[in-house]
This record gives C-alpha cells, sequence and structure tokens, in this order.
C-alpha cells in the first residue's frame, strides 16, 4: 500500500488530486445516468399524464406532459363509477388477483420451505436421486406442460376455476432451491440441541429453522407474489370466464375491446401497475435480496 | 467421562428421532412431489406421447392416433413453424447480447460515477419497467408505437422525415418488439451487475491504477473478465426468457404482419388453443423443450468447468 | 394406470381446495352458468335445478350466444320462459366473446358435459364442421321431422343445403344476411352530393366518390371507406367475389379455385389503389391504430364501413352517441356489364347457426326451444340487424324495429328507411348448388395471407393471386 502511494506520487504529482479531478466529471455523470433512469420510465410517465386527459388530448402533437384539464373521467369509465357505459368489473379481477397472488405465494413458500427443509437438513433414502428429478425439472418450461395441465384440468372440469392456477404452485422448483440453500446456511447445533430436548421434525422446522431464514422467506414471497400478480400466460388460458379473469387478464379484454381509447387503456394500466409499484417501493429490500440470492452466485 | 455421556444420549436420541427418517422426510416432501408428479412430471410425459399423435382437443381424450413422427417432420416444410423459429433465433441473438452490454456499461458507470446515495434509487427507477405487468407495459408501448405516438413523435424529431409503423411493418415490427423487451428486462441485469461489481475484489483495480490505465481500458480489461460468471448467468437466463417470449407478441402484433414476428411459444398457443391441434403443438413443444435443454446442458458442463 | 393418477389427483384436489380455498367463497365460482354478483340478467331465484324445492317437471335450459344480452338475447328469454312457463320448459342465456379465447371456453364445457344444452355457433361452416365431427352436435333431423318442420321449406332448400352432412341436420342456420353489402354515411354522402347508390354502382363511380368523400389531414382525416382489414375478410371476399356468382372461389365442382379470374385482380386492384389514393385505412393503418367500426365509422372519421353487421350497433345511440343517419349500400361491381346483378342478392347467406350439444340430458326440450327460436323466437333480434331466415317471418315490421327509439335523436332515426328496405327487399336465392370443400378454412387463411401481402406491398397483385391460387390449389388436390 505505501509502495502503491510513492509510485503515484512520483507519477502524477498529489494522490489527492485523482479523486479531486474527478468530481466534476461525477456530477455530469450522475446526472447523465438520473437522466436515462428517467428516460427509462418515460413510458410510465406518459401513461399517467395520458390516463387523464380527454381522447383527443393523448396524441396532441407537440405531446402534453402535464395534461391540460386533467380529470378522473377515465378512471370513473373503467371502474364503473357514475357512468352508463359498459362494466368491464376491473374491482373484481382485483380482488381474483389478490386471492390468487396470495394462495400462490402462500402455496408456493409453503412446499418450497418444507421440501427445501427436506432436502438441506433431513437424511433420507433416495435423496440424492430425488434431488436429480427436482434439478432436472428445472428445464422444463411451464409452456410445455401448459397443454397436458389444460387437458387434464378440462377433463375434471376444472379449467375455469381459480384451482387450477393455484394448484400448480406446489411445485415451485427454484423457489425450492432458494429455500435450501438458505437452509443449509443454519448452522446443525440449534437443530441438534432442539432434538436433544426431544423437538419432533416439524416442530424444530417451525420453532427453529422458519425463524432463522425468516429474509429468505420474505424474499421469496415478494418474488412469488410479483410473479404471480403479473402472470399472463396461464390465467389466459385457464381463466375464460370473466367472473375469474386476474387483472392482467382483465386488462387484454379491455384493451383488445377498447382498442384505440388510449386515455381509457391508460387509466386501466395505471390501475393495474401503480398498486405493484407501491408494494414494490415497500418491499424493495426483501426484493432487491431476492433477486440476488439465486443470481450472483451464478 | 460427562463428555462421552452428552454423545452417546445425543446419538441415542438422534437415533430415536430418526426411526423413521423417510416417513418424517416423506411429510415434508410430500405437497411438493404431488406438485411436481402431477404438475410436472406426468404433464411432461403426457405431452411427450400426445407429440407423437394427430390429436385435436375437440375430439375428445383418448380419441387420437398415434402417428409417429410425422408431426416432427411436417414442422420443417410448415412455413409458420420455420419463421417462429427463426425469430425466436433472431430475436435471442438480438436483445441478449445488446442487453447484457447495455446493463454491464451502466452498472459499471453507476457504480463508478454515480453518487453513492442516489445509485439504490437510479437502480430501482431501471427496475420499474420489469415489476410492470407484461400486457400493461405492452399496451403501452403499442401507444408509444402507434402513428402520432411520443416514439413515433421522437423519431421525426431526431429526423426521421416518414417514421413506418412501427408494429405492423414486415421491416420493422420485430425490431419494435425486440426494443421492448431489451428495455424491460435491462432493469433487473443492472441489478445483477451491480450486486456483483460491489464483490468484487478491490485490489485488482489498485493495480490497474497504478499501472495507469485508463477507464475503458479498465472496463474491458478488468471489470468484465471478472463479472465473466455473472454474464454467463444472465446470458443463460436471458437466452431461456427470450426463447419463452409470448406476452409482448400476443398483446402487441399477435404474430403480425405475416409471419414477421411470430415465436415458438406464441405459434404453441395458437395451434393449441386457437386450433386446438394438441399433438401438432406438443410436437412444438417439445422442439422448444430440446432448444432449453441444450441451453441448460451447456450450463452445467460450464459451471462443472469452473 | 391412468386411473390411479387421476384418483390421487383428485384426492389432493380436494384436500387443497378445503385447505387453501376452505375460508373463502372460491368453489362458488366454479360453475359460470350461475353467475356470481353483478351480471344483470340473472334471475333472482338462484337456486340450482337439482334442489328439491323446484318442481321436478321444469328443466331450465343452458343457452349460450355470441350477442350480449341487452341486443335482444334477454327479450327473446323473457318472452320465451313467459310463454312455456306452464309447459315446464326455462331458459338462460349466457355470452361468450366469438373469438378464439371465448371459442375455447365453449369448446372445453361442451367437451366436458352437459353444462351447456344449446348454443350458437358462428363463422360458417368451418367451427360447424369441426363441432359435428367432434361429436359436439345433436342430430336434429328425425326430431325436426317429427314436429313437421322441414328445415328446406321454412328456411328455404339452398340456404340450409350446407349445413346437411350426409343428409342430416345438426345445426340450423337463423339468421340472413348480405356480406356484400356495407353502411354509409348518409349525411356525408348528401353533404358530397352523391346519391346513394342503393341500387348499385360500378368502382369508377366508387372511386369518384371516395374522392369526395376524403377530406383532411392527418389526426383529423375522414376517409372515404374502411375494408375491414384488421377484421374478417369475409365481406371482401363476398363484395369483390359477388360477379363470379355464390361459388366465387372455387370452380369445376371445387377441382380449383377461381382466383386467376379477371374479377379478383380487378377488385384486389381497386383495394390497392384505393388506399394508395389515401381514400381507405391501409391495413397497416387498421392494425396499427385499432380502427374500429366504433372508433371510425360512428366517430365520423369514415364514410363507408364494409359489413352490414354491426346494425346493432350503429342503432345504439347511448352507448355511441352520434348525429348521422346510416344507410346501407351494396359493395360495387366492376362495370356497368355486372349491373344486373349489382344488389349482390347472390351473395345472401344464412348464418348464426343454433346447435344442440349432443350430451343434453333434456334433446325434446331444446329442440322445442329451437323450432320457437326460428319460427318467429328470435324476433327481439331483429332490431339488432339479425334478420329471421324463416320464411313466414314478416320483414315489413323490420324498418321500424330498426329505427326505434332513434327518430328524437336522428330525423328520420339512426337508419335511412329507404336503403334499408332495398337491402330487406334483394333476393335471397342462388341456384347454383354452394360448393363447400373440408379445406375452406384453410383456402380463406391463404386467401387473408396473401392479401395482405399484397396490401403490405410484399408482392405485385399479380403475384399474390399467382401464389393464391397455386396454394389453394395444391390443397384441393
Amino acid at each position: 500500500m505505501s509502495a502503491a502511494t510513492n509510485v503515484k506520487h512520483t507519477k502524477d504529482g498529489p494522490v489527492l488530486t485523482m479523486r479531486q479531478r474527478q468530481l466534476p466529471g461525477k456530477i455530469v455523470m450522475t446526472i447523465l445516468l438520473i437522466g436515462f433512469a428517467v428516460l427509462m420510465i418515460v413510458p410510465f410517465i406518459w401513461m399517467v399524464s395520458s390516463s387523464f386527459k380527454a381522447e383527443r388530448d393523448v396524441m396532441s402533437i407537440p405531446i402534453q406532459w402535464i395534461p391540460q384539464n386533467p380529470s378522473w373521467d377515465n378512471y370513473k369509465v373503467v371502474l364503473h363509477i357514475d357512468t352508463n357505459k359498459k362494466d368491464y368489473h376491473f374491482l373484481l379481477s382485483y380482488w381474483n388477483s389478490i386471492k390468487v397472488s396470495v394462495l400462490n405465494t402462500l402455496v408456493s413458500v409453503t412446499t418450497a420451505a418444507t421440501a427445501g427443509y427436506a432436502f438441506a437438513k433431513l437424511r433420507f433414502k433416495g435423496a440424492n436421486v430425488l434431488f436429480l428429478i427436482y434439478l432436472a425439472q428445472m428445464m422444463v418450461p411451464s409452456q410445455l406442460t401448459l397443454i397436458p395441465r389444460f387437458v387434464m384440468f378440462s377433463a375434471l372440469e376444472m379449467t375455469n376455476t381459480h384451482f387450477s392456477i393455484i394448484a400448480p404452485k406446489l411445485i415451485a422448483v427454484s423457489a425450492t432451491f432458494m429455500m435450501r440453500q438458505a437452509f443449509i446456511g443454519v448452522p446443525n447445533d440449534l437443530r441438534e440441541s432442539a432434538m436433544i430436548d426431544g423437538a419432533g421434525e416439524w416442530r424444530i422446522w417451525g420453532q427453529i429453522m422458519i425463524p432463522s431464514v425468516k429474509p429468505t422467506l420474505a424474499a421469496l414471497a415478494t418474488v412469488q407474489f410479483l410473479d404471480s400478480w403479473n402472470s399472463y400466460l396461464d390465467p389466459l388460458v385457464f381463466l375464460s370466464d370473466w367472473r375469474l379473469r386476474t387483472l392482467p387478464i382483465a386488462l387484454n379484454q379491455f384493451v383488445s375491446e377498447e382498442g384505440a381509447q388510449y386515455n381509457l387503456i391508460t387509466a386501466a394500466c395505471c390501475l393495474t401497475v401503480i398498486p405493484v409499484f407501491v408494494v414494490f417501493l415497500c418491499g424493495q429490500k426483501f426484493f432487491v435480496k431476492g433477486l440476488t440470492v439465486g443470481a450472483v452466485k451464478g | 467421562m460427562a463428555q462421552e455421556h452428552t454423545t452417546r444420549q445425543l446419538r441415542a436420541s438422534a437415533r430415536q428421532h430418526r426411526a423413521h427418517p423417510n416417513l418424517v422426510a416423506s411429510t415434508f416432501l410430500l405437497p411438493s412431489l404431488v406438485g411436481l408428479v402431477c404438475f410436472s412430471v406426468i404433464p411432461m410425459l403426457f405431452s411427450l406421447f400426445i407429440s407423437f399423435t394427430d390429436w385435436n382437443f375437440l375430439k375428445g381424450i383418448g380419441n387420437w392416433n398415434v402417428v409417429g413422427l410425422k408431426n416432427f417432420i411436417d414442422l420443417w416444410s410448415d412455413e409458420w413453424f420455420t419463421a417462429s423459429l427463426v425469430n425466436t433465433i433472431i430475436f435471442t441473438v438480438v436483445t441478449v447480447p445488446i442487453g447484457l452490454f447495455l446493463a454491464v456499461v451502466l452498472a459499471v458507470l453507476i457504480d463508478t460515477f454515480c453518487a453513492k446515495k442516489l445509485q439504490g434509487l437510479v437502480r430501482i427507477t431501471m427496475y420499474m419497467p420489469k415489476i410492470c405487468n407484461i400486457v400493461a407495459s405492452s399496451a403501452v408501448w403499442v401507444m408509444l408505437y402507434s402513428s402520432y405516438g411520443p416514439f413515433t413523435q421522437l423519431m421525426r424529431s431526431l429526423g426521421w422525415d416518414d417514421p413506418p409503423r412501427f408494429l405492423v411493418s414486415y421491416t420493422w415490427a420485430l425490431p419494435a418488439v425486440m426494443l421492448m423487451c431489451i428495455w424491460s428486462s435491462l432493469g433487473y441485469q443492472v441489478f445483477i451487475y451491480s450486486a456483483s461489481l460491489t464483490a468484487l475484489p478491490k485490489d485488482l483495480y489498485e493495480a490497474a491504477d497504478l499501472d495507469g490505465v485508463n477507464g475503458i481500458q479498465r472496463f474491458f480489461y478488468v471489470t468484465l473478465p471478472q463479472l465473466k460468471p455473472t454474464t454467463f448467468f444472465l446470458t443463460i437466463t436471458g437466452i431461456i426468457s427470450s426463447f419463452k417470449v409470448f406476452g409482448q407478441i400476443n398483446v402487441m402484433t399477435q404474430g403480425g404482419p405475416g409471419t414477421s414476428t411470430y415465436t415458438l411459444v406464441y405459434y404453441i398457443y395458437k395451434q393449441a388453443f386457437s386450433y386446438y391441434n394438441m399433438g401438432y403443438a406438443s410436437a412444438v413443444a417439445m422442439i422448444l423443450f430440446l432448444l432449453l435443454l441444450c441451453v441448460t446442458v451447456f450450463q452445467w458442463k460450464h459451471n462443472k468447468e469452473d | 394406470m391412468k386411473k390411479k393418477w387421476i384418483a390421487l389427483f383428485l384426492a389432493l384436489v380436494m384436500t387443497l381446495s378445503l385447505a387453501a380455498c376452505g375460508g373463502n367463497n372460491g368453489g362458488q365460482q366454479d360453475t359460470p352458468s350461475t353467475p356470481a354478483g353483478n351480471t344483470p340478467s340473472t334471475p333472482s331465484d338462484e337456486t340450482p335445478a337439482t334442489t328439491p324445492e323446484t318442481p321436478k317437471e321444469t328443466v331450465t335450459l343452458k343457452m349460450w350466444g355470441g350477442v350480449q344480452g341487452e341486443y335482444g338475447y334477454d327479450t327473446l328469454v323473457e318472452n320465451f320462459n313467459k310463454e312455456f312457463a306452464d309447459k315446464g320448459i326455462q331458459v338462460e342465456y349466457t355470452r361468450y366473446v366469438n373469438n378464439a379465447d371465448g371459442n375455447l371456453q365453449l369448446d372445453t364445457y361442451l367437451s366436458a358435459g352437459s353444462d351447456i344444452d344449446i348454443f350458437m355457433c358462428y363463422g360458417g361452416t368451418t367451427r360447424y364442421y369441426n363441432r359435428v365431427d367432434a361429436g359436439l352436435c345433436l342430430d336434429l333431423t328425425d326430431e325436426l321431422t317429427a314436429r313437421g318442420f322441414d328445415p328446406a321449406e321454412e328456411l328455404g332448400a339452398t340456404n340450409v343445403a350446407p349445413y346437411a352432412i350426409d343428409g342430416r341436420y345438426y345445426a340450423m342456420p337463423t339468421k340472413t344476411d348480405n356480406k356484400a353489402w356495407m353502411m354509409v354515411n348518409a349525411d356525408m354522402f348528401k353533404e358530397a352530393g352523391i346519391e346513394l347508390p342503393v341500387n348499385g354502382w360500378t368502382y369508377a363511380q366508387f372511386t369518384d366518390a371516395c374522392q369526395k368523400l376524403t377530406k383532411g389531414e392527418g389526426l383529423d382525416k375522414t376517409y372515404a371507406v374502411r375494408f375491414c382489414f384488421a377484421d374478417t375478410k369475409d365481406y371482401l371476399r363476398a363484395g369483390m367475389g359477388s360477379p363470379l356468382g355464390i361459388n366465387s372461389i372455387y370452380k369445376d365442382g371445387a377441382a380449383e379455385t377461381n382466383f386467376d379470374s379477371e374479377v379478383w385482380k380487378n377488385g384486389i386492384q381497386l383495394l390497392w389503389d384505393t388506399v394508395e389514393a389515401g381514400y381507405a385505412y391501409g391495413w397497416d393503418d387498421e392494425v396499427a391504430d385499432d380502427v374500429s367500426f366504433a372508433n371510425s365509422f360512428l366517430e365520423g372519421k369514415c364514410a363507408m364501413s364494409l359489413g352490414v353487421a354491426n346494425i346493432r350497433v350503429a342503432r345504439d345511440l347511448e352507448t355511441y352517441p352520434h348525429d348521422f343517419q346510416t344507410a346501407l349500400v351494396p359493395f360495387p361491381v366492376p362495370d356497368e356489364s355486372y349491373m344486373d346483378r349489382a344488389d349482390h342478392g347472390i351473395m345472401s347467406d344464412a348464418g348464426d347457426l343454433i346447435v344442440v350439444n349432443s350430451k343434453t340430458q333434456y334433446p325434446q326440450e331444446c329442440i322445442d326451444f329451437i323450432v320457437w327460436y326460428i319460427q318467429g323466437g328470435m324476433a327481439p333480434l331483429a332490431s339488432g340487424g339479425r334478420i329471421p331466415l324463416w320464411s313466414g317471418f314478416d320483414k315489413s315490421s323490420i324498418v321500424d324495429a330498426v329505427n326505434e327509439g332513434t327518430t328524437d335523436a336522428i330525423e328520420g332515426g339512426a337508419f335511412d328507411a329507404e336503403s334499408l328496405k332495398a337491402y330487406l327487399s334483394i333476393g335471397t336465392g342462388f341456384d347454383e348448388t354452394v360448393l363447400v370443400t373440408d379445406k375452406d378454412a384453410e383456402v380463406e387463411t391463404i386467401f387473408d395471407e396473401e392479401l395482405q401481402a399484397i396490401m403490405y406491398g410484399q408482392k405485385s397483385v399479380e403475384q399474390g393471386l399467382a401464389d393464391m391460387k397455386s396454394r389453394s390449389d395444391a390443397l384441393l388436390k
């Protein structure tokens, strides 16, 4: 370290100027980067602003970034408040989305937490083989099993039930891996001492293991919730009944029916997107962790 | 003496608790296993089976004829399939490298130049497109691309006198969808790169500083090689997710015009759920699976070597 | 083996529905036939048909159709239920969206069981043949005969012929329409000094009118015509092909296609020229800007729109307020030599198939219903433009029914009465046998694809037509 400073001295003069010289550059760069970040969300800014405009103002030239006569009318039409126009049942879709996402998250996190625990801490016959089978499932995309799942559920007359999109969440392979990694990280002493106290595996799991992997659980739950909230293909195929539709599907229907009524479409989009942004900004800490846990290791 | 006692006790109790280790484990695994069997293994086998049949969904379960490899042979003379395959590959080959390059540059710029307090904010902002549901973001892009939409207006103001209607042009539809996809996944890639960057050892940079390398050299000779594992991970996930692209296509172009934006998953969806050709659609799904399999096997091999 | 898995699966299903959906009413929403809450059409009594309180004789038939209840089906169902209350038959109507997703939903229910008793089948013969082929449609022939209902006599021999498979009827067409007619903005025509071509016009007159009707630039542009490129191409096929007769697509007993005919070349050239001149929305304009009947024609942004299927929309002034009168005119013909058939009477077509699910538990009651439906029961739909095909139907009431309730807002009503009368009075027969092949759907797809390539400038008109012909002929061999 001291050698390094010496060399620098001889080469470029005083050391500190380096950082000082960078300062204006840093400010410019920071501004540029913020500018780029804003550019990335320009579509959303435009979306929010258009949702308050009248139809003819949406595509005006030049673009009005701040609506001249902002009004809630578009939202009223979309949500069917004080209007004799068609009811799009957005609130019902909201409820469906909440219900499905919560149940999906519960189901997938629970099964991932139990199975992950078994793979991390329990010894049982065939563990390795089973683990390999799980690994192999990573390669099976849900698009591939879509057709058979559809056939299976329609044979049981269970398409057009929320069950058909919740039940498959029993198997969440990558979530299971994430939980397995987390459980492996919990020291064995805790578990052994509990065993000496005579606790069974389920009690150990519930009272010792789960509390010690809470951050991972929260991360997993956030990721799963967002995944399920935004899921599109499965509900599109399984839920054709409007009473069961989740938000993306309701929005899809809305877009295809209202076509060029951009003011209404942007309002509908805002309604589906803003809550997620809020959830995301509140839960970002967990979410960031959830994203990086599986990824950084590579 | 006392120690020996505890050890024995521990072993004994451990043995006691592991009286039925398989049983205990199976209670933990049961829900997940049921899911695995019902929603992954059986469907997979079923899908494999019907890909060898001429089954049409309307005819009901059981009314199928095994036709051997017919579907797999017919595929190659089906211009919709070949177009879907080619588009999917173009899609991947273009979006993944461009997206990753942008992401790594941005991540490094944020890491080195952005004021520390603002770094998180910048990254979160860039991440927004990813958490927006695909229908909403696609619908917004449809409007951006429309003849008087902001994107088209921007192109006009940049001196492109007669911009096409991007989403309905044979030439521009696919690039337009690709741009939207790069936009929507860029934030995620920046995120992952940033996380890896903070984990990089600092001594190499110091050594590089000593050698008097400039920023660009430093980026190419120090940072990029260090980020290789992350780049590899993101390449694989990027390839996989662009193989599976569906939502954007269904909302923005529905495969059109002509076959210009048909992708594999969209074609599977069309064949299966508009034309009910479950056998044929499953054959296409199998091709998709094989492609993904190649990518994954390549990844495993690579990981082993490391 | 398979059974075992299904049993396992079912066990899982039950545990999970108990565990996961237990508290809330998840299970309630499983059956769409008992709508939860918001549907206006649901009668207050929600007791399922199986409960002991309902008298056993009353049968409730479930019918699915593609039209919203308020466009006639609500009234129709009400009428039927009143009339048949003492006979113990009731009907319940559910609307499905007639697109890929909606038909998937319908087909899923049909192949699963008997949740649906009667359904409407759209889209010509293609979906019908597939559904008959899959055994989803009940053979109506004997029951109709037993009721003294002779399809050929009641609905017209040529109208029902395409729906007979080996002499058996699995569906009955119910309405008549003419796809070679279109809807025009009568006020715009008047303003431009163009007389309504109710009795037909030529391509030259059409182009001339287009020039007069096109106005403005950019966002404020008023187009002369919308060819429905982004919608069904049926209208274009009917309009352009009409000079060739009912079998405009096939010739020589369907051994080959007609796409080498001058008629097709002239027709497509007309489309190309009209779009090039800026009189009509291009294919890409329609798709890119989601041009629909409601957001173009009804907003006064275009003067003509192909097809007459939107009568119900154009008279719905509450949802789509507008103050101009709409008229119906035929698609133009190439030149004077075709003026004798310029009303396209030969293209009049039967449609809206009514079908009984082969798995229904009440075949007798279903057939009672469809006979009633055909023989005047569907009258409430006429005001929405679904004109009953039944020979006994009195068409004179339609004009008033269509304009009912619109005369306050628009002088003379939403529709120009003269043109509507002209439309209703065109011939509905053709002396040729309709050629039908099992490749109809594929040939139509090829037509659409090549037409798209032409309209996008990817191929010349000649090249596109040549490809259209060679590709379809290859299929027919």
